[in-house]
């Protein structure tokens, strides 16, 4: 039947890659009876209040395929704090990639800012903000986070996040670099990792919220209608049981991170691989500002080390700051001292140059990391302002006492990401997005410290009004849940085939992550990005001819292989966003165009990719080629 | 998305040419476009953090991390408080913001 009669909703008529799907039902709601029939499949719903909006549906068990209200791409602080607002008007999945508290959330030590005291004020924040941010920020977004921040942090502790505390019983402030007031709420050293805790025990007892741990998310499911794009869900692969698992949902929220490992060295754990950024843009969504990508100056470098790690260091080991501030010199492995070369404040120099200038040394000498020397110093002093440092070193026979450290920069934040509006919303409908995989506008060109939490907290509240109205204007359209056809698993493949993809998938990773840092690292210049572009397409290429030969299909999945995709997406956007950018403004430092451009200053827009030669990767898997 | 175009907010103060840093030799000038608090700022920071040690007696530079330094309290119950800043339960030691970001033992967590 084509449309409904007693509430008379016309069918609307779909498109998807230049097929066009009717709808074939509708389903009728009024407050006497639910019932929805299709020639696939039947849904039960449960009515437990008279209200039609207040209807829930309840998850339908076909293994393959879950029935939710609403569907979390991410567990970090975005996604848990959305998903405990909205289980109160239905059902929520939580999708994860690994276990649940495996996040950028929970290695964000430091803090979460927000004006908080008195004599601090909303225009400071955002003034410092805006100042870090280079005046690349968006004025409004800006505004809105530092007004709304106090709200949040006091929602954060009625959840049951524990901060620390005064003697006078007021939260303990603490001040970074960057801000002009005493703004940061901290647990101890361990604020991500707290705020995560207390949002997950609280996502734990809520029985509107199920977690689906070990669930990659493979692609999100759309569809077109003329000039508009509907976002009805997500296929994910769970990777304990190796199967496809099918999410169909009215609104779905991407909170899915960063991708710190495009670079070698990050400070993000191992999930962190721009998955969210990859499948937004994949299924047409607006990118921004992906040019952005913030470093720490010194990280541990493990090559320097005398005993290597004998496994791959997962996330950096960042040297702090005070180690230079305390008197710390950096020199090249020339014994060079090179910062009084690029700045007269030399080790005192700020973060960004600093970051800079070991970058421009490294790639001048083609070497893998620079020395970092606090042994002129008294040896107690430095055993007690430094164990930390001291004991990770000793580790592997190096003694910061008497030997100089070997540091390399870190991708620490993508400050750019899918564009969001004011609410989190996105060109896609039904689409939102919060946190590090968002670009909300309020970092602009430089994160200023503590903002992210800050940021994630926000945004993923402002979303949920928009994401309700969404769900109840919806009319309850369920979706042939086989519209799009399914990714597959390689059964087909031989097992020594699989494990060779799998190893062969590795080192193309390591050789991205290589031409990234080399060629798009702190200092750019418009030939190596233009060297980038071209050796990561002929690395993809390269790549997707090896996983054919092999036998690999189009709509095949795992977790390497889809990974792989999401790391060259991000590269490609990191590179084309960068060779946008002419002019240097906070993060994006060009040798090309060293200097602000005032008529510069506005995002960095990535519109949708034409269906031109798009690779495999570049593709939603569930989509038949061209 | 024309919200994303809108208009920015300038600070006269702040717009211009970015802070350059000293060239010596054939360096190039790396200067950075976007600001960090001014050095005097930073140390004056790190002095009054200095101070704030020297005042809870001699020595207390050496203390470590693991509980030994009696720059604070243990009235409330066992639970440590910072003389200085009145943080309760909060980390021993110098403050861990001291140079701008955020450091316990030399490791950075934050910035």
């Amino acid at each position: 039947m084509r449309g409904c009669r007693p509430c008379r909703t016309p069918a609307r008529h779909w498109s998807v890659s230049g097929f066009a799907v009717s709808v074939l039902r509708r389903v009728c709601m009024s407050s006497k009876f639910s019932c929805i029939k299709s020639h696939c499949f039947q849904v039960i719903f449960n009515r437990n209040h008279a209200s039609r909006r207040n209807l829930k549906i309840s998850c339908f068990q076909d293994s393959a395929t879950k029935y939710f209200d609403f569907v979390v791409i991410g567990s970090g602080v975005a996604g848990l704090r959305y998903a405990l607002e909205v289980s109160k008007r239905g059902s929520v999945a939580v999708i994860t990639k690994a276990e649940p508290h495996e996040s950028n959330t929970n290695y964000a030590q430091g803090g979460v800012s927000a004006v908080l005291c008195p004599s601090d004020s909303v225009e400071n924040h955002m003034r410092d903000t805006i100042v870090a941010g280079v005046h690349l920020c968006d004025e409004e977004t800006v505004r809105v986070v530092c007004t709304e921040g106090p709200d949040r942090i006091k929602e954060l502790i009625a959840i049951g996040a524990l901060f620390d505390h005064g003697e006078d019983g007021n939260l303990h402030l603490a001040r970074e670099g960057g801000h002009s007031h005493r703004r940061i709420v901290h647990a101890a050293d361990m604020t991500g990792r707290e705020i995560e805790r207390a949002l997950l025990k609280a996502v734990d007892d809520d029985p509107n919220i199920s977690i689906f741990e070990h669930h990659f998310a493979i692609d999100l499911l759309t569809s077109q209608d003329e000039s508009d794009i509907y976002c009805h869900g997500v296929d994910t692969l769970n990777t304990e049981t190796q199967q496809v698992v099918r999410f169909i949902s009215k609104v779905t929220l991407l909170a899915s991170g960063g991708a710190g490992h495009i670079y070698p060295t990050t400070t993000n754990p191992l999930v962190a691989t721009g998955d969210g950024v990859a499948m937004a843009h994949r299924a047409q969504a607006v990118i921004s500002n992906m040019e952005f990508v913030q470093f720490h100056p010194t990280a541990l470098a493990d090559e320097g080390l005398p005993i290597k790690p004998n496994k791959r260091r997962e996330n950096a080991f960042l040297i702090t700051e005070a180690v230079r501030g305390d008197g710390g010199i950096l020199y090249n492995q020339s014994m060079q001292r090179f910062m009084p070369l690029y700045d007269e404040r030399e080790e005192l120099a700020p973060r960004d140059v600093v970051a800079r200038s070991i970058d421009d040394q490294l790639k001048k000498r083609g070497k893998k990391y620079v020395l970092l020397d606090i042994s002129h110093k008294p040896r107690q002093e430095i055993l007690a302002h430094f164990p930390n440092i001291a004991a990770e070193c000793l580790q592997y026979g190096l003694d910061i006492t008497s030997m100089p450290i070997p540091v390399v920069p870190a991708a620490h934040y993508m400050c750019g990401g899918v564009q969001a509006g004011l609410h989190g919303e996105t060109n896609i409908k039904g689409l939102y997005v919060a946190g590090e995989v968002a670009c909300t506008g309020l970092h602009g060109a430089n994160r200023l410290a503590s903002n992210s939490l800050l940021e994630a907290l926000v945004f993923a509240r402002r979303a949920v009004r928009p994401s309700i109205d969404h769900l109840e204007c919806l009319s309850l359209n369920i979706q042939d849940s086989n519209m799009w056809a399914r990714p597959v698993l390689p059964l087909s493949l031989k097992s020594n085939t699989v494990r060779d993809i799998m190893l062969q998938t590795r080192v193309i990773r390591t050789e991205l992550q290589s031409i990234m840092w080399e060629s798009v690292g702190i200092v750019r210049s418009t030939s190596r990005l233009k060297t980038a572009e071209w050796k990561i397409g002929e690395l993809e290429i390269e790549w997707e001819k090896f996983l054919f030969r092999q036998g690999w299909e189009l709509t095949m999945v795992g977790l390497e292989a889809c990974e792989m995709r999401n790391l060259f997406c991000c590269a490609k956007l990191v590179v084309n966003s960068a060779l946008a950018r002419r002019e240097s403004r906070g993060l994006h430092f060009t040798e090309d165009f060293p200097y602000l451009e005032e008529s510069k200053r506005k995002p960095t827009i990535i519109l949708p990719s034409s269906s031109l030669k798009l690779t495999w990767s570049s593709r939603q898997l569930h989509k038949e080629p061209h | 998305m024309a919200n994303k175009l809108r208009r920015l907010l300038v600070f006269s103060h702040d717009i211009g040419n970015p802070r350059v840093g000293l060239v010596l030799g054939h360096a190039r000038s790396l200067s950075s476009s976007s600001p960090a608090p001014p050095e005097a700022e930073r140390r004056a920071v790190v002095e009054d953090e200095k101070k704030g040690e020297e005042r809870n007696g001699p020595g207390s530079e050496g203390r470590k991390v693991d509980g030994e330094d009696e720059e604070g309290d243990d009235d409330n119950g066992g639970v440590y408080a910072n003389k200085v800043t009145g943080e309760v339960g909060g980390p021993r030691g110098p403050e861990p913001t001291r140079y701008g970001d955020w450091e316990r033992g030399g490791r950075c967590s934050d910035f």
